[in-house]
């Protein structure tokens, strides 16, 4: 008897252990807000709203540009300290040398021979004020022709002007070659000439000559110019001439100086620096509106690119970068206005820039890398939750269907709740099991039965909870220590008491009982003084 | 059940046949167990090998009659609840609250029926194909 409560309790007890539905409803609700925000976060980042390509790119773009601002203004600046201080070298040297023959400077004017000597003179300074420079030139030219009686006197000047020959990196080096100057002074420095020299230069062809020839100032650093690009005559090269006013004693212009850039040389020093957009590329370009003169600009190597210093490229500001477009191309990057006064009085602009190509690549492989995280965080959340939610309905169900049963070995399904309902439903069923839905003989037999009961005395009752129990009557000795002899006398009172003919009829009526959920009647009916 | 009757159980096999007793503590009457035969009963071990395993076979043997025996003796002794004897069954009764012997139910004043009480002579024992039971005391060792 105690056996069997114990194993009653033991499942109340079961059920109370159990964990609660609550706390399982809220791990599996969890699993569920997890999903759904890993679902926003995939709609997000399919979107490009997450990943903040624009500003890092808009970041990444003017941390580039400053640099790029930083190496062509420091360029520039100590290509015009250099060439002012050329142009005090020649100033100085002309000065002593028409001095010291008691001429004036228009005595140049038709006379080779003089400026041969002159131009000889200078060669060596300028030779060497062009290879203590960043530069791929230099020149000088006085207000002066050894011709005047000819058509061109007008913009023939004399002057030298020295080139570097088959330049190949940015180091400036090799030959130089003596492109505009007299053959004799050339020869006499044992200088080549270049394949288009000239004993003149052309002075329409700089566009900053008249005005640096105008110029009526204190200070030389005022006076300086730079020309937009220009092709360089008869080559196919193009360059950028720094111009700087010559002066005499008397503070008169008497010509320009300065260094050349040729656009060789600046793609060659310039070169574009790869980052994960893509190349930058720099470029300097006279800047009118909103509008970048890029045929009149100097370009840095556009490798990797078809940009080419021809056309206008038009300029769009962005809140994070600014959208160039040039021949139905864009490009993206940053600009900024450098100090430097060009010819034509346009301003002039640091640029930096990137093929939109590149920075759109980057956007895709950012915005592809989001979606991917988010889409298998949000796999794993959904595999999750439904393998949660199986493992949370399956007991449930099972708890249900050993709630719907009447049967006494369910097992308890680890939820709370659920099996203390089954508990409670069966406790209900076993109290108000609806008599009348038995078969009328059965109930009735049911009824005589443990109406028959009540007559047992506590010694038979055990005997008969032990057989309810499934022991048979060769176990009952062992089990009270009693003979069979004992057993069988208490068999044939129990038979008679409960009007039964034989351990078989016994064992049926037992089972009918069970089946109705009736055998606790039966067992307990009558006296409730145990022994056991 | 069978522990404690093989623990009261005596024993009065000889070299021929195993047999054991069990007497009531109540009315000291003997119970004797059917005889089993050994089974080399009259064999004469011919080598001290031979006798060796005659020992052994018989010690064998009379483990599993002994077991016998013991169930043989709980088809008619019952142990009291109440003085914990082990007694017959007619010095055993059914009662209607707890079943218990002659001794304690006459101390407690207890009504009940003797498991074997006319059915069987008054100082004879069920015997028949499981053992008889005599008055002797003395072959109890
Ligand atoms: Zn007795
Ligand atoms: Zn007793």
């Amino acid at each position: 008897m105690l056996l069997y409560l114990n194993r009653r309790w033991g499942k109340i007890d079961a059920a109370a252990r159990g964990r609660s539905i609550g706390s399982r409803l809220a791990l599996c609700w969890l699993c569920m807000v997890l999903a759904v925000l890993s679902a926003a976060l995939l709609l997000l980042s399919a979107t490009g709203v997450l990943s903040h390509t624009a500003s890092q790119f808009g970041e990444t773009a003017a941390l580039q540009q400053k640099n790029t601002a930083a190496i062509f203004t420091a360029q520039m600046d100590v290509l015009t300290a250099q060439g002012i201080e050329l142009s005090n070298t020649v100033s100085g040297e002309v000065e002593s040398f028409l001095a010291g023959r008691g001429l004036s400077f228009d005595a140049l004017n038709d006379n080779p021979e003089l400026i041969a000597e002159l131009e000889d003179m200078l060669i060596p300074a300028l030779k060497s004020a062009m290879e203590g420079s960043t530069c791929s030139g230099a020149y000088f030219c006085l207000d002066a022709t050894a011709n005047t009686s000819l058509s061109t006197s007008e913009t023939s000047r004399a002057g030298v002007y020295l080139r570097y020959s088959g330049l190949r990196s940015a180091h400036p080096g090799g030959t130089v070659t003596c492109f505009r100057g007299t053959v004799d002074a050339a020869r006499r420095n044992g200088l080549q000439l270049h394949n288009r020299w000239n004993p003149e230069l052309n002075t329409s062809l700089i566009p900053g000559y008249r005005q640096v020839m105008a110029w009526d100032g204190d200070r030389l650093s005022g006076g300086c110019l730079w020309t937009e690009r220009i092709p360089l005559l008869d080559t196919w090269e193009s360059v950028t001439l720094l111009c700087v006013p010559v002066r005499d004693g008397a503070g008169n212009v008497r010509g320009v100086c300065g260094m050349e850039l040729s656009d060789l040389y600046f793609s060659l020093s310039h070169s574009t620096v790869s980052g994960s957009y893509g190349s930058f590329i720099m470029l300097l370009a006279p800047m009118n509106g909103d509008t970048l003169l890029l045929d009149k600009a100097m370009l840095g190597s556009t490798e990797g690119t078809d940009l080419s210093a021809s056309g206008e490229m038009r300029i769009q500001s962005g809140r994070d970068y600014d959208t160039f477009t040039w021949n139905d191309t864009t490009y993206l990057g940053k600009y900024q206005i450098v100090p430097g006064r060009l010819a034509d009085g346009h301003p002039l602009a640091a640029v930096t820039l990137v093929p939109e190509s590149g920075y759109r690549h980057q956007v895709q492989t950012a915005r592809l890398g989001w979606t991917l995280g988010s889409l298998g965080f949000l796999i794993g959340m959904l595999v999750l939750a439904a393998a949660l939610s199986r493992r949370f309905a399956m007991p449930i169900a099972q708890g249900l269907e050993a709630a719907k049963s009447c049967e006494h070995d369910w097992q308890p399904t680890g939820i709370r709740e659920i099996d203390e309902l089954t508990v409670y439903f069966h406790s209900r069923l076993r109290e108000s099991r609806p008599e009348d839905a038995l078969p009328r003989q059965v109930e009735s037999l049911v009824s005589e039965l443990i109406d028959r009961s009540k007559g047992l005395t506590s010694s038979e009752r055990i005997i008969l909870r032990y057989y309810a129990e499934g022991y048979t009557v060769k176990d009952i000795p062992g089990l009270l220590f009693i003979s069979m002899g004992t057993v069988k006398g208490h068999n044939s009172h129990i038979y008679s008491k409960l009007g039964v003919d034989s351990y078989d009829a016994l064992k049926a009526y037992l089972d009918v009982l069970r089946r109705c959920g009736r055998l606790e009647e039966l067992l307990q009916s009558g006296k409730q003084r145990s022994y056991v | 059940m069978k522990r404690i009757m093989k623990e009261a159980m005596g024993d009065c096999s000889t070299v021929e046949e195993f047999r054991f007793l069990v007497r009531c503590r109540e009315c000291g009457r003997t119970w004797h167990s059917s005889p089993v035969r050994f089974s080399k009963a009259g064999a004469e071990p011919k080598t001290e090998g031979m006798s060796a395993i005659f020992r052994t076979l018989y010690e064998r043997e009379r483990d599993a009659a002994r077991e016998k025996a013991a169930a043989e003796a709980s088809e008619i002794f019952s142990r009291c609840p109440v003085c914990g004897r082990l007694v017959c069954d007619r010095c055993f009764l059914i009662c209607e609250d707890l079943d218990m012997c002659i001794a304690c139910a006459k101390t407690l004043q207890v009504r009940g029926d003797i498991v074997a009480g006319e059915a069987f002579a008054p100082r004879e024992l069920p015997a028949g194909p499981i053992g008889k039971a005599s008055t002797e005391e003395s072959d109890i060792k």
